[in-house]
């Protein structure tokens, strides 16, 4: 099993992946600079909060252009968890900036329709395909828990999706090869989001 | 769909683990990463965890237990007490807590609630709104640190927050804390169909049939704390979670 690293920008729970790996007894270790990202074959980019902010905080540790040499090796793998995959899009309506563009999409914001609030907040069920090997786990109905008020949407057709829904249909992980993000935090998710993790690594 | 969630509320008073009557005659109930070591292993749907005292003694959260609590759970905390500043929910955030609950703060700095969710999203902070009844039996929002009521009306506050950005809304019934005599619905489906951020109802739960009923109104949540608590009505201690059967009845044709 590879060693993972998380890569810490200024936002993002670092803390409860960490946990969740080290009770799997997978060694990992934080990324603090970007010239430490080539050292690792498993990458996770977190991430809770602004788009804006997140592509700041990227932008600024130089962390956006070794992501995109990081990627052009296959056997390296890159993992984008909750703003950490919006982050790896073209662009979102939250803030004026362009995303890493690693994977083809723009991020929109979930209106309250239908009496649904806004944030999507708890636990919802995803369907993934048979083929998904990220989701591949014992469990009759995968579920995770969603905390986010955008969401990524034209979603280009090189990429596999999972949906979920809310209102609509969203895609809760969207996988191109090497890169993988997913909306939900399998760091919060209990046993499903224990497996997911761990299917990152065995890859 | 989005499913409903069961969180057990615990009160943190120092290092352990209280239970309140009307926010009164606290009772020791036990320690807290046992506690929440439990809830863990039972999966349950999140936790909030309220420190009752950091905001009148004003004093810091007490970072190093709350490290060592996240560390016990794979499903996401709220923490709330003694948020007072960004900087205080920039450190929660980054030792693990997922979510921070501002009360005290919404009367004594709203800026600050706003730099808050600017930073992190509003999805990271819950607005804690503690309600109770006044002399004329009229609800109003109860400040625990100045003990006293406040005169604003409680959709006009609760929309200045939602304006603000906050993700969620937790409710807190004063009147009924403790009490295990049911939510009052009839506030909760006024406050849910005026309110467009998830709503969590606390205060009042005893049964399983009460966290059904706050589910059928589509309020987001229910929190609670003496049914995950009490073994039964003599209220002796019993730290445990929701059984599948209960589980699969509060969620059935709701």
């Amino acid at each position: 099993m590879d060693k993972v690293g998380v890569i810490n920008y200024g936002l993002g729970n670092l803390g409860s992946i960490v946990n969740m790996y080290r009770y799997l007894g997978v060694e990992v270790e934080l990324i603090n600079s970007a010239d430490e990202i080539m050292y690792y074959r498993k990458v996770i980019l977190p991430g809770v909060g602004h788009f804006a902010a997140g592509m700041q905080q990227i932008k600024s540790r130089g962390v956006d252009g070794v992501l995109k040499e990081f990627v052009k090796e296959s056997s390296n793998k890159l993992l984008g968890i909750c703003l950490g995959m919006q982050l790896l899009f073209d662009s979102s309506e939250e803030g004026q900036v362009d995303g890493l563009g690693l994977l083809r999409g723009h991020c929109l914001k979930f209106t309250p329709c239908n009496k649904l609030p806004v944030p999507h907040m708890g636990w919802n069920c995803v369907y993934p395909n048979t083929s998904d090997q990220l989701f591949k786990m014992p469990f009759k109905q995968p579920r995770f828990y969603f905390a986010h008020s955008y969401y990524v949407s034209n979603v280009a057709k090189d990429a596999t999706c999972v949906r979920a829904n809310y209102g609509l249909d969203f895609p809760a992980s969207v996988i191109r090869e090497n890169i993988m993000g997913v909306q939900f935090h399998p760091e919060k998710s209990h046993k499903f989001g224990l497996a997911l993790l761990k299917n990152f690594v065995s890859f | 769909m989005v499913r409903f969630r069961v969180i057990p509320c615990l009160l943190l008073d120092g290092t352990q683990l209280v239970k309140s009557i009307r926010f009164n005659k606290h009772r020791y109930i036990g320690d807290p990463v046992n506690t929440i070591r439990i809830y863990n292993e039972s999966e349950a749907d999140e936790l909030i965890l309220l420190d009752i005292n950091r905001s009148r003694e004003m004093t810091e959260p007490n970072y190093d237990l709350i490290e060592k609590l996240v560390s016990e759970c794979f499903m996401p905390l709220c923490y709330g007490g003694g948020v007072r500043s960004l900087d205080v929910a920039k450190k929660l955030f980054s030792i693990g807590v997922e979510k921070v609950a501002v009360n005290h703060l919404s009367f004594s700095a709203p800026g600050e609630i706003e730099k808050i969710v600017k930073l992190s999203g509003g999805q990271s902070v819950v607005l804690s709104v503690d309600i109770t009844k006044n002399i004329f039996g009229k609800y109003r929002i109860y400040s625990h640190v100045d003990r006293k009521t406040k005169s604003f009306e409680i959709l006009d506050f609760l929309k200045r927050y939602e304006d603000i950005g906050v993700g969620e809304i937790l409710l807190n019934n004063v009147e009924r804390d403790g009490k295990m005599l049911g939510y009052d619905l009839e506030l909760l489906n006024l406050i849910r169909s005026e309110i467009n951020v998830p709503l969590i109802a606390l205060g009042g739960a005893g049964s399983v049939q009460d966290l059904k009923a706050v589910n059928k109104l589509s309020v987001s949540a229910a929190g609670a704390s003496s049914i995950f608590i009490y073994q039964n009505h003599n209220r002796s201690v019993l730290i445990s979670y929701l059984d599948e059967f209960e589980i699969n009845e509060i969620h059935e044709d709701a």
